[in-house]
């Protein structure tokens, strides 16, 4: 008996179809099942969601502004060390899991159906950017973890994030949390 | 709207612009771009389902269907980043992936894992083992089988298949290993 080598199967792998068709159509399944379902986005929105979703991403785009105008490398001079800035019994690692946490339940759900498209496209697009600002800043803080303006500013684009997230899936309490100080404990 | 879809079916040219264009349309309700959709992308998804599905057809026909449900449904969430057809892909797995994990937790004893059958079945022979990849494939235990299909089939890396599935990436290389040398014994 003799056995294929691993790069003989690797090949044999490599010729197997992508892409199969099933022996019937499956789409009369899908579309009746479609009708199930709310329309994707509701042609008539009401001004309410409108005025939200402008003036929630244009809170975010000021208050994500202010956090990094506030910590230009002048101001971190001058800033006295914030004691509170460090989490008692909770490390960096502790605080990442915990926001990835919140951040991983937030997008697996779906947006506001009462949201536009065009608003929805918009917050997704902070979403990402604010994503890249915490990715960039744990980066930095793997390399001085003691920094209490890394830390701070690190906890201000999460708890943003976090607000961006409640506008998109309309949740009832941006309101009240947005204007409050982050809180990594309120996660 | 008709018109719009006409006009994207016969631009061959760049399917993933073509793809945007038929996703903006379905995000509005456009159902005959949705089912553009549908036939460009079906085939892709069917051979996935079916291939962790065991070579079952109506598990995988369930999921095809599940996975372009759930597809409509989070269309407006798919933000162009990466091609149409490869969000969807990934869709499908998380689906399929996340359904196997909700069976077996409705399952009240778990089963152990069945090897395949190297033995005792001669009325398949090894003959036709040589000849059916696929058969092989579907007789591996079911976490070496996705594995598999997902690394050497469908091309995704240790650490997205350790994310997808659940385990460590450690265990997905072991998984990959013993895939690859049953199926060898399988079809030699």
């Amino acid at each position: 008996m003799t056995m294929m080598t691993e790069q003989q199967l690797l090949d044999e792998l490599g010729r197997l179809p992508r892409s199969i068709e099933p022996e019937r159509d499956l789409w009369d399944g899908i579309s009746s099942r479609l009708e199930d379902h709310a329309p994707l986005v509701q042609p008539g929105y009401s001004r309410r969601s409108v005025g939200w979703a402008v003036a929630a991403t244009l809170l975010v785009g000021i208050a994500f502004g202010f956090s990094v105008d506030r910590f230009t490398e002048a101001d971190i001079e001058m800033t006295p060390i914030v004691q509170d800035m460090s989490v008692p019994g909770l490390s960096f690692a502790g605080m990442q899991q915990e926001y990835a946490g919140a951040i991983a339940e937030w997008r697996g759900q779906s947006p506001d159906q009462n949201l536009p498209l065009a608003a929805v496209e918009q917050l997704e697009a902070e979403l990402d950017q604010l994503q890249e600002a915490v990715d960039n800043l744990a980066a930095s803080m793997e390399a001085d973890p003691n920094s209490p303006h890394l830390a701070r500013m690190w906890r201000n684009v999460q708890q943003r994030q976090i607000d961006v997230m409640r506008i998109l899936h309309g949740h009832p309490g941006f309101a009240e949390t947005s204007t409050t100080e982050p809180s990594t404990r309120s996660l | 709207m008709i018109e719009k879809v006409q006009t994207v079916e016969h631009d061959s040219g760049d399917s993933a612009d073509s793809d945007a264009l038929l996703v903006k349309l379905a995000c509005r309700g456009d159902r005959r771009a949705y089912e553009t959709l549908y036939r460009r992308n079906i085939g892709r998804v069917y051979a996935l389902c079916i291939r962790l599905n065991n070579g079952n057809r109506e598990q995988a026909e369930l999921h095809a269907q599940d996975a372009f449900v759930r597809a409509w449904e989070k269309l407006p969430t798919f933000r162009g980043d990466a091609q149409f057809s490869t969000w969807l892909h990934r869709l499908t797995v998380n689906l399929v992936l996340g359904d196997k994990r909700a069976q077996k937790r409705r399952m009240k004893f778990e089963q152990p894992e069945q090897e395949p059958d190297r033995h005792g079945d001669t009325d398949r022979g090894s003959v036709r083992k040589r000849m059916d990849l696929e058969w092989a494939i579907s007789e591996l235990p079911h976490r070496a089988r996705q594995v598999l299909v997902l690394h050497d089939v469908e091309g995704y890396k240790h650490h997205e298949i350790a994310d997808m599935i659940g385990m460590a990436v450690g265990t997905s290389k072991a998984q990959l290993h013993r895939a690859r040398r049953l199926l060898r014994e399988c079809l030699a």
